[in-house]
């Protein structure tokens, strides 16, 4: 008896695994088995190309104050110097035996430079200062910052670890009590750029020690940044440039009339072919942002565009070709608000740049002409209501 | 040879139990549908609603749908039920699996003096899951598919009142549900490599309307017959389409009238152990409307059940049972939608409680062109008061 029942539960259970394999198999199938029936119009989704209607670039001094690297060098297109103020007191600098400025580099190079000790009168704000301006709406006298002629820099002692400066104590007076911090001025031999952290890494902040006889006296950076401008670098009108440390921005404006209202994008993708590059750094990012208002053809940089982008992708220098964005949300607002169904209109253009803007010195400079700026969107309408 | 039976039913019941509860595991992670036709008019139609109708073959006029069943009431009793479906699709050489667990029917019976009744019932009328896939889209460089899955159905909140009269030998009832309903499909476009999903849309319908039912069940000698009739009040339909989070289309208030429907069995039991069952039911779906206007793909639905149930002892009851349903439903060519099934079941005791009954059926349904094969398992869960009600009034 009990030998039966053991046999029959066995049958059960081998019927139930068969059961459950083939449950298994088929409910992992995805063969298209019903869809017909659903008796619904079901359109196929749409893929479509766009070229740029319009097209605008601009390059622009922004501040780098907020940057985590500060860049220092020269080459024949762009130069780059580096303010720094350390919140030095006159407190017995006769009795300095030596006073040397300390900073570490992230990217190092043979960097040939003098420093130089900021005019007084010129307050510079970090947050602000540009090469052409020291504050928001105060100009340098000169473009490239206002500073004495006297190199205060006596010895340096370069390492991939730390650059070692040896100040003349001899201008300490001028440096603590008759100046606004100092700047680093690459020669104009140089063809090459370093970066070194600034003070937002507390450990490796620039820094001045100040060597007594018995005592030494460490000063962090209060305020750095680096200022860059171009050199014999032409933005033509045609041109479109993206770039960061002197930015280039590019704005591409689509007529997308013809996507039909509340269609559900599927994709998009905004694909920047690209004719060249310079940059310090093997990679970047490149990014996406929306336009808010309809692009001023005499002014662009004073259109406005989102402060958040919307995607970014990583260009690798040595490889890339083209800076493809996905741009599908952007594209759905658009489609979303396009003037129609009381609706307002938001198809004013994306906004291209480096992100970060600030991050070293990078430039793309995008191909024109019949292989522009394009755009490409596959759409899917919506489904329709049961009844 | 009795005994063995005996265990063998035990034995299947508990099979049963863990199939039913490792199955609806199982389908939270599978795909979940009724049935490949379910996005087809208002869904597929439940007939019956309990496990001892469905091994019957499916009664409707001598099931628990009739409100004036059984025709004796002297016990509160409540039943709880749960059917497990299992569809084998088949369509131009590709075949599918989807799967359905879900609790369909909660329904009380009270008995009142004077031979009064009153019930509640909360049940699923029609199911409208389904899950389906569409054939690979190239798009982009990629190929990619449509993934519709349909949740949801309409069901009816019931409150029904009915008295025994002629020494139990009749007994009428007249039943009142509000309908309510809701369905969400969601539709998915995804790109076949890594199932991710490039859109999601969905469509959220609600449905409103009452419903009225009167049911009558007569014993005369070895006859008893069943007969319920029913017809839906106009109701409404809201619905929308969500589409990247906007709603871009919709519709309120629209109105739709469904048919009414008739059901009629009989039942003969001249033997102590044996009864033999006949049931028919019919609706004219063909006067159904959408906003007044008729709906081309319905046409009527009939359905016929034969049936045989045996008392293998006091305790243990055989089911079986046949059934040919025309439903109301046809399929994209036009064609109707038939189906055949065999049923089987029994119940077994569960002392201090009331019974516990279970049913299975093979169901043949196809169209055109898609064919399924559906294995379901029907549970339900009876219980009955242990002490019959006092049925004397005072003074008597």
């Amino acid at each position: 008896m009990i030998t039966a029942m053991t046999n029959r539960l066995q049958r059960y259970f081998i019927l139930f695994i068969v059961l459950f394999i083939a449950i298994f198999i088929l409910g992992c199938d995805k063969t298209p088995v019903g869809y017909d029936e659903l008796g619904r119009d079901i359109s196929n989704p749409v893929f479509i190309e766009f070229r740029s209607s319009s097209r605008y670039c601009y390059g622009k001094y922004i501040p780098l104050g907020t940057a985590d690297y500060i860049v220092l060098g020269r080459n024949s297109e762009y130069e780059s110097r580096v303010l720094i103020q350390f919140p030095l007191v006159d407190s017995a600098l006769g009795q300095v035996t030596s006073a040397k400025l300390i900073l570490y580099p992230k990217r190092h190079r043979n960097i040939g430079f003098s420093v130089h000790p900021i005019a007084k009168s010129s307050e510079w704000k970090e947050n602000n200062a540009t090469w052409i301006r020291m504050d928001e709406a105060v100009p340098w006298i000169s473009d490239g910052g206002d500073f004495y002629p006297i190199d205060v820099k006596q010895q340096a002692t370069v390492t991939s670890d730390s650059w070692v400066i040896e100040l003349n104590r001899n201008k300490l007076d001028t440096l603590v009590n008759h100046s606004y911090g100092m700047i680093l001025i690459p020669d104009s031999s140089d063809q090459d750029f370093a970066t070194v952290y600034s003070k937002s890494n507390s450990n490796k902040s620039p820094k001045i020690v100040l060597q007594y006889s018995n005592i030494t006296k460490t000063y962090l950076s209060m305020q750095d940044c680096h200022i860059i401008d171009t050199l014999n670098l032409n933005l033509l009108p045609l041109d479109l440039w993206v770039g960061a440390g002197f930015v280039f921005r590019t704005m591409c404006k689509f007529n997308l009339d013809t996507i039909p209202d509340n269609v559900t994008i599927a994709y998009a993708e905004l694909v920047l072919p690209v004719q060249s590059h310079a940059s310090i750094s093997d990679t970047f990012d490149i990014a996406v942002s929306k336009i808010l208002e309809p692009i001023y053809p005499n002014y662009p940089h004073q259109t406005r565009y989102a402060d958040n982008i919307s995607s970014k992708t990583q260009y690798l220098a040595a490889t890339d070709t083209v800076v493809i964005l996905d741009v599908r949300k952007i594209v759905q607002f658009w489609n979303k608000y396009n003037g129609e169904n009381s609706q307002p209109d938001s198809n004013f253009g994306v906004l291209v740049s480096v992100y970060p803007e600030n991050y070293e010195i990078s430039r793309v400079q995008l191909k024109t002409g019949s292989i522009k700026p394009y755009l490409k969107i596959g759409y899917i309408m919506p489904p329709s209501r049961r009844y | 040879m009795i005994a063995r039976i005996k265990n063998q039913i035990t034995q299947i019941s508990i099979l049963t139990i863990i199939c039913v509860i490792v199955l609806s595991n199982l389908c939270n992670q599978f795909c979940f549908g009724q049935s490949f036709f379910s996005m087809r008019g208002f869904g597929e139609e439940l007939l019956y609603t309990d496990a001892t109708a469905s091994s019957l073959g499916g009664l409707v006029g001598l099931g628990r749908v009739n409100p004036s069943f059984p025709l004796s009431l002297s016990k509160t009793t409540f039943s709880a039920t749960v059917f497990s479906n299992f569809v084998y699709g088949q369509q131009s050489g590709n075949s599918r699996m989807i799967y359905d667990i879900r609790p369909v029917t909660l329904d009380g019976k009270f008995p009142l003096p004077y031979q009064l009744r009153v019930g509640i019932k909360l049940s699923e009328l029609f199911n409208q899951n389904f899950n389906i896939y569409s054939d690979s889209i190239p798009f982009s460089g990629t190929w990619t598919r449509r993934h519709i899955i349909g949740q949801g159905g309409i069901y009816g909140l019931s409150v029904n009142v009915g008295k025994s009269l002629f020494k139990d030998k009749l007994a009428l009832s007249f039943e009142y549900s509000k309908l309510l309903g809701q369905a969400l499909e969601s539709w998915y476009f995804e790109v076949l490599s890594g199932n991710s999903y490039i859109t999601h849309d969905s469509v959220i319908t609600t449905y409103s309307a009452h419903r009225l039912c009167f049911g009558a069940f007569a014993n005369i000698n070895y006859l008893s017959f069943g007969l319920v009739m029913e017809d839906i009040l106009p109701g409404i339909i809201n619905s929308k389409v969500i589409s990247h989070s906007v709603v871009v289309d919709s519709v309120n208030g629209l109105t739709f009238n469904l048919p009414y429907g008739v059901g009629f069995g009989i039942v003969f039991d001249k033997f102590p152990k044996t009864k033999f069952m006949a049931d028919f039911m019919y609706r004219n779906w063909e006067k159904a409307t959408i906003a007044d206007a008729s709906i081309p793909s319905l046409r009527n639905s009939m359905k016929y059940s034969l049936a045989v149930e045996h008392w293998l002892t006091d305790k243990y009851p055989l089911r079986v049972g046949l059934r040919y349903y025309a439903s109301y439903l046809s399929d994209h060519t036009g064609k109707g939608i038939d189906e055949f099934a065999l049923s089987c079941g029994s119940s077994v005791p569960i002392p201090k409680f009331g019974s516990f009954a279970y049913s299975l059926e093979i169901i043949r349904r196809q169209g055109q062109e898609v064919k399924e094969t559906i294995g379901r398992l029907n549970i339900s869960l009876y219980y009955e008061e242990v002490w019959k009600k006092r049925t004397r009034r005072w003074g008597f």
